[in-house]
């Protein structure tokens, strides 16, 4: 059973409806509870964010932000600030919407989410390395990833667990990163870090 | 947009229940209540239990709104209270197992009675713990990502991602079990 199936089957959980007579009871109880209460006024008024013309704010910054990656590609080993770095310069375009920066060889693809609802997550760095290939995905705790691994595409969700440890689930396969595993040939490492470092 | 021009009436049913208006808080009852009622059945899976919660979830709500000050939305305010009420119930059900320990087989043969949901998922769910129900109802059901969720049971989230997958792990191991029993 894949991880769909599952999400299948959870859709398949009836609940069941509530009585009219259930529904009016607790409507008049939280009612005379509202009643009896004080209320004071808000002390904030709601703020719209929403505003079209970023789009084309977000495409000039974002073509500035990849231009140094595209002409200068990234040489010698692995640099965690560098990696924070790119996920919060896409963090500050594309607020609560990235789901996974994935950077080969200098060559940097984002995964957007089309509402702003994901991307506050624990932030984890997953790096493939396979000869002088080297894969870096900079993601989020509980997010979904795929990518191509040499011809095969490959999916899997990040998790990061409370030991600061990272698993990465695929359809019918578990990995843990402290055990270096190497998926479709490439070796696998991981790693959380917090967003204020 | 649809989010922004659903967002007008509820921002200013929020001010105005905050202000003392009883019909702008019963707009807000009638808009939450089924979604915080199908929210506590799929972690009690009892639907009395989830009757009860729901109900206590907008006694507290009507109790708290003034103090409510937008740092989240209010549906999920909300869902953080139905969260408390739920583990005010898991305690209460503790004790109550305990007090009443030779009854408990009969009390919960009347709950299953009243439960019409028999299918091979309900029985799966039932036999996860209360924890991991509710983090795979926030994540699952009410589309919440992990930070969210934890923010709402008022954990880490790497403590929500380590219980979806110890519940999807546990739900396959189930599911496929139950697939294997059935002729």
């Amino acid at each position: 059973m894949n991880d769909n199936d599952l999400r299948r089957h959870l859709r398949e959980l009836t609940v069941p409806g509530t009585s009219e007579s259930t529904r009016a009871r607790a409507r008049h109880r939280a009612l005379t509870a509202f009643q009896a209460g004080s209320s004071v006024p808000p002390d904030q008024s709601e703020r719209n964010y929403f505003d079209w013309s970023w789009c084309v704010a977000l495409v000039l910054a974002l073509a500035v932000t990849l231009l140094p990656f595209v002409l200068f590609p990234r040489q010698g080993p692995e640099n965690v600030a560098d990696d924070r770095q790119v996920l919060q310069q896409m963090e500050k375009l594309f607020p609560r919407q990235i789901n996974a920066v994935v950077e080969e060889n200098g060559k940097v693809d984002l995964s957007i989410a089309q509402a702003p609802v994901v991307g506050a997550d624990q932030p984890v760095l997953v790096v493939f390395k396979q000869g002088a290939d080297t894969i870096h995905v900079l993601s989020y705790s509980g997010h979904r990833v795929c990518l191509m691994l040499g011809n095969q595409q490959s999916c899997f969700e990040v998790l990061a667990t409370p030991s600061g440890n990272v698993i990465l689930e695929g359809e019918n396969k578990v990995w843990l990163a402290s055990e270096h595993p190497e998926i479709a040939g490439y070796a696998v490492r991981a790693q959380t870090w917090t967003k204020s470092l | 947009m649809r989010i922004e021009n659903e967002d007008v009436p509820e921002a200013q049913w929020v001010s105005d229940a905050q202000s003392g208006d009883a019909r702008s808080f019963e707009l807000l009852f009638d808009r939450y209540y089924d979604m915080i009622h199908a929210f506590a059945y799929r972690v009690c899976l009892v639907d009395t239990e989830a009757d009860d919660i729901a109900q206590e979830t907008f006694i507290r709500a009507a109790r708290g709104i003034a103090s409510y000050r937008r740092a989240a939305s209010f549906k999920n305010w909300l869902y953080r209270i139905a969260h408390n009420a739920l583990v005010d119930w898991r305690r209460q059900s503790a004790r109550q197992r305990e007090k009443q320990d030779q009854f408990s087989v009969e009390l919960a043969s009347r709950a299953q009675a009243r439960t019409p949901d028999y299918s091979p998922l309900h029985a799966a769910l039932k036999q996860l713990s209360p924890d991991l129900r509710e983090a795979v109802a926030l994540v699952y059901f009410e589309g919440m990502n992990h930070r969210q969720a934890a923010d709402t049971m008022g954990c880490a989230e790497t403590t929500v991602s380590w219980r979806i997958f110890r519940a999807k792990r546990a739900l396959r191991l189930l599911l496929e079990a139950k697939k294997g029993e059935s002729p």
